[in-house]
């Protein structure tokens, strides 16, 4: 099975997890991409050779090599005495050929690690021992434990403010965190933030290691983004400062109740125990675009904004149909019920699992739409070989680069993690990008192949000339 | 441990090479079968994105077995043997391959079992590359392409005797049967020089009659054992050129008729399909210039029992007969039998000499005593600061002499993507 209408769906997993299949789509980021937010930071991966090689060619093409480094692991290194040597040796050997020793190493250790029971704390205590210069920051590429765990870019999300020391709070200090893509300046979560007096910091705005400890001085940490709710809450918590989990939600309702929530933060009284936040944060009706109007008064303006924008996405779309995957947003069902209350025909899904924050919109769809088709992006059968008929569909729109390739069109919105878009103006943006890519065809199979998106890409893509 | 062995296996800029899991994909990608990579997906599924070019165009079933935790800790081998007889039954494989990753490869799993047992309740031949992620990828393409000819082969009786008369009788007949191992893209990066490679060798009095890994399907690899000679032309073929040889008597010669080389490569083939005697020609030709002679002269006929090895002994780079007196020294860079076909190449049109220094696992008797075998980053760049003139892939650059001469030679199982379309044709 790979393909289960919405109303058939099983929650939290409608497959079976069997055989694996990999779409080579790939503008999502992975740990090394994530890593390298941390500026001067440097990674060494202790690991085996084949599982190393897309570890390194990430970091090869976003042209971060001088800042990834590797030691690999042989059969004898794993009898001998449970990886700690070569894991102690090799990364002590990297450091001593770096032009200058980095702040912080993040050292990546692995399934094999795990399974010899390697000792983690004697093996940090070694280099820090040999290196008190270095933070060095365990990390783990241990993707046998992803399906029973936390994956590791979850947890790399935790890891990668480790370093972060904590440091006196600055008035009006606020961290959002979380989303690999930075959020634009005038995107609404930073406007509306700013609006209210607060100086906003992301982690992509850190240039120097400096800057980047500067986030400790943060008085509320705001996540956007499932996968690093625990690494911010946790981070927050050592910090002592208010945490609030925000996501993009697409949904009227739950915006206004975001709202709901940044404010009682920023006024340090509601249901976000935020601890220290400061009582000139209050005034959110002094917010420039909100002075005249009644915050209910804003948020009904807002969502007939959106409605309108929804609308002309439907006049404009006519006949074709939508299709929507889980890389492009991070609510995939929650667009699917917005456009579907819009009149905007979504014809499937393309999901491996379905999120705990995005079941309300899966109970929505199964009772209101149950005809709308979630599709698996990993069982063997989404190869493409194994559907030649349906080819180039331009009766399509595609939301990711996913579902740009299981329906070969160029007609798609080319988006990771939720774009950057949040609130109500998120709506409107993510509108305007799907009209948009309804005008202007995209080369998918220069896109798509390309890792991390946001970052360099210095490679060629199959396809080119010659090969 | 041995001592400082971790310099051996620390790469703080220069990257590793495409692994051995990988090359099991390459080698079995275009004959029609499954591939499982008994791994928990994540690290070796990027395998389609980097070292594999044929994916966007021409997907293969190769899949992901997604391995727990659990599974592995239980030892529940019935959810693998399940998965794979259930993606069979949708795709009716003409054979089923499994490889290893290092998790299945610690908890010491029974593949041999496993793919009895898949064999029997599918119908469908399966067979385990024995690979568990730490090794390259000439060994698990090479380890690939040697249990496709076991499967291929095995229960087939024919002698050498009787080969070696066939192979009597067509090179009688002016025509010489010709099959061609070791290619994969991760080499071969441009599909046309496949073609290339026919057409030339048809040109010069053989039929092909297989190629190993681009373009023919089993049906036709089926017919390899009928050859009079192996061409081997990269060290992933050797393992299969080496079987071939103990089963049908059928003998190689190794090399890329690249440039100059090509000659006396498929002057040495010819002598080989005659002789029956493997050969290494480029390794004559390299041999000849660090010595005396013409060229056209070189009739010594290498056996793999004859030419020395550099394989690993446990000495560190210090004994490898480094000699940094000579400031006009010349390497080639890289996997043997392309790279010691280059420096053939550059060795007769400059008549000069050429070092190989090979930076890929397979090397038994395809590389002599005086080549380099550097490991780890440290010994790599020590050997090349020996050379004043360098061949190799655009990454090693910044790890040569800053004055040194370099000729960029992209190779796709080094650096991926990073410089594919700069990637030359070897063969012309």
């Amino acid at each position: 099975m790979y393909r289960v209408s919405t109303g058939e769906a099983q929650f939290p997993l409608p497959f079976p997890q069997r055989l694996e299949y990999n779409a080579p789509a790939h503008g999502t980021w992975n740990i090394v991409h994530i890593s390298m937010l941390v500026p001067e930071a440097h990674s060494i991966y202790v690991c085996s050779d084949n599982c190393m090689r897309g570890v390194i060619m990430t970091a090869a093409e976003m042209g971060c090599q001088d800042r990834f480094s590797c030691v690999t692991l042989s059969e004898t290194d794993v009898m001998v005495d449970n990886l700690e040597t070569i894991t102690i040796e090799g990364a002590a050997n990297v450091i001593d050929h770096l032009e200058k020793h980095p702040p912080v190493v993040f050292l990546f250790l692995v399934c094999l690690h795990i399974f010899v029971s390697s000792d983690e704390e004697y093996i940090l205590k070694k280099l820090r021992e040999r290196y008190p210069d270095i933070c060095f920051v365990r990390c783990y590429m241990d993707c046998v434990r992803q399906k029973t765990g936390p994956s590791p870019d979850m947890k790399l999300r935790g890891f990668e403010y480790e370093p972060i020391r904590v440091r006196e709070k600055v008035s009006g200090r606020v961290n959002v965190l979380g989303c690999d893509v930075a959020y634009a300046s005038d995107s609404e979560l930073i406007a509306y933030l700013r609006g209210t007096g607060s100086d906003v910091r992301q982690l992509q705005d850190c240039r120097t290691y400096e800057e980047y400890q500067r986030l400790g001085e943060a008085r509320l940490n705001i996540c956007t983004y499932m996968n690093a709710q625990d690494g911010i809450a946790k981070l927050s918590q050592r910090m002592g400062c208010g945490y609030l989990y925000l996501p993009p939600a697409v949904d009227y309702e739950e915006i206004r109740e975001e709202y709901r929530h940044l404010d009682e933060a920023l006024r340090g009284n509601g249901k976000a125990k935020v601890q220290e936040a400061e009582a000139e944060h209050s005034g959110t009706a002094e917010r420039p675009d909100v002075q005249a109007e009644s915050r209910e008064q804003w948020l009904s303006e807002q969502e007939l904004l959106c409605d309108k924008a929804l609308a002309h996405l439907k006049e404009k779309l006519g006949d074709i149909s939508v299709a929507i995957d889980y890389t492009c947003h991070q609510r995939p069902l929650g667009i699917a019920k917005l456009f579907l209350t819009h009149g905007i025909c979504v014809k499937r899904v393309y999901l491996d699992s379905v999120l705990e924050e995005e079941k309300p919109a899966l109970e929505w769809l199964k009772e209101h739409a149950p005809g709308v088709e979630l599709t698996a992006t990993m069982r063997p059968q989404m190869i493409r070989m194994a559907f030649p008929e349906e080819s180039m569909d331009n009766t399509i729109l595609a939301l990711g680069q996913k579902a740009a390739w299981f329906e070969q069109t160029g007609h798609f919105v080319n988006m990771i993690e939720s774009g950057g878009l949040w609130g109500y103006e998120g709506i409107r943006q993510l509108c305007h990008l799907c009209e948009d890519a309804l005008d202007h065809e995209k080369n998918m199979r220069d896109i798509i192949p390309r890792k991390g998106m946001g970052w360099p890409s210095l490679c060629d893509v199959p396809g080119g000339s010659g090969v | 441990m041995k001592r400082e062995n971790w310099k051996r296996q620390t790469f703080w800029s220069l990257p590793v090479y495409t692994g051995d899991v990988s090359g099991v994909c390459s080698a079995l990608y275009e004959l029609g079968g499954m591939v499982i990579m008994h791994d928990p997906s994540g690290c070796n599924s990027t395998y389609n994105t980097h070292d594999e070019i044929r994916w966007m165009d021409r997907e293969s079933l190769i899949f992901l077995s997604g391995l727990k935790d659990i599974d592995a800790i239980t030892g529940n081998d019935r959810k693998l043997i399940d998965d794979i007889i259930e993606a069979a039954s949708v795709f009716r494989p003409k054979f089923i391959a499994i490889a290893n990753s290092p998790v299945p490869w610690l908890i010491g799993t029974d593949f041999r079992s496993i793919c009895s047992t898949v064999q029997q309740e599918t119908g469908i031949p399966a067979f385990h590359v024995e690979t568990n992620a730490m090794h390259d990828y000439t060994y698990g393409a090479g380890h690939a392409f040697l249990e496709m000819a076991k499967m291929l082969f095995e229960g087939q009786n024919i002698s050498s005797g009787e080969t070696s008369e066939c192979y009597t009788d067509t090179v009688k007949m002016g025509r010489i049967r010709v099959n061609v191992l070791g290619v994969t893209p991760l080499d071969f990066t441009v599909r046309q020089q496949v073609q290339t490679l026919r057409d030339l060798l048809a040109a010069n009095g053989f039929d092909v009659v297989s190629v190993w890994g681009i373009g023919d399907d089993l049906e036709t690899l089926r017919q390899a054992a009928s050859a009079d000679v192996n061409l081997v032309v990269s060290s992933t073929g050797i393992y299969a050129a080496k079987y071939m040889k103990e089963r049908f008597g059928i003998p190689y010669a190794a090399g890329v008729p690249a440039g100059a080389f090509r000659e006396a490569l498929l002057q040495a083939l010819a002598e080989a399909a005659e002789s029956g005697q493997d050969r290494i020609p480029y390794l004559e030709v390299l041999g000849h210039f660090h010595g005396s002679g013409q060229v056209s002269a070189i009739k010594r006929t290498y056996s793999s029992d004859e030419t020395p090895t550099g394989q690993d002994t446990g000495e560190t780079w210090e004994g490898n007969g480094i000699r940094t007196e000579d400031t006009e020294r010349r390497a080639v860079c890289g996997e043997p039998v392309t790279m010691g076909s280059v420096a053939a190449d550059r060795a007769i049109r400059e008549q000069a000499e050429y070092d190989i220094i090979c930076l890929t696992e397979t090397q038994e008797g395809l590389i002599t005593a005086t080549d380099h075998c550097p490991q780890g980053e440290e010994e790599i760049r020590k050997i090349l600061a020996g050379y004043s003139d360098v061949t190799a892939d655009p990454m090693l650059e910044h790890a040569c002499r800053k004055d040194a001469v370099f000729h960029e030679l992209p190779h796709f199982a080094y650096s991926g993507r990073l410089y594919l379309n700069r990637i030359p044709a070897l063969i012309r």
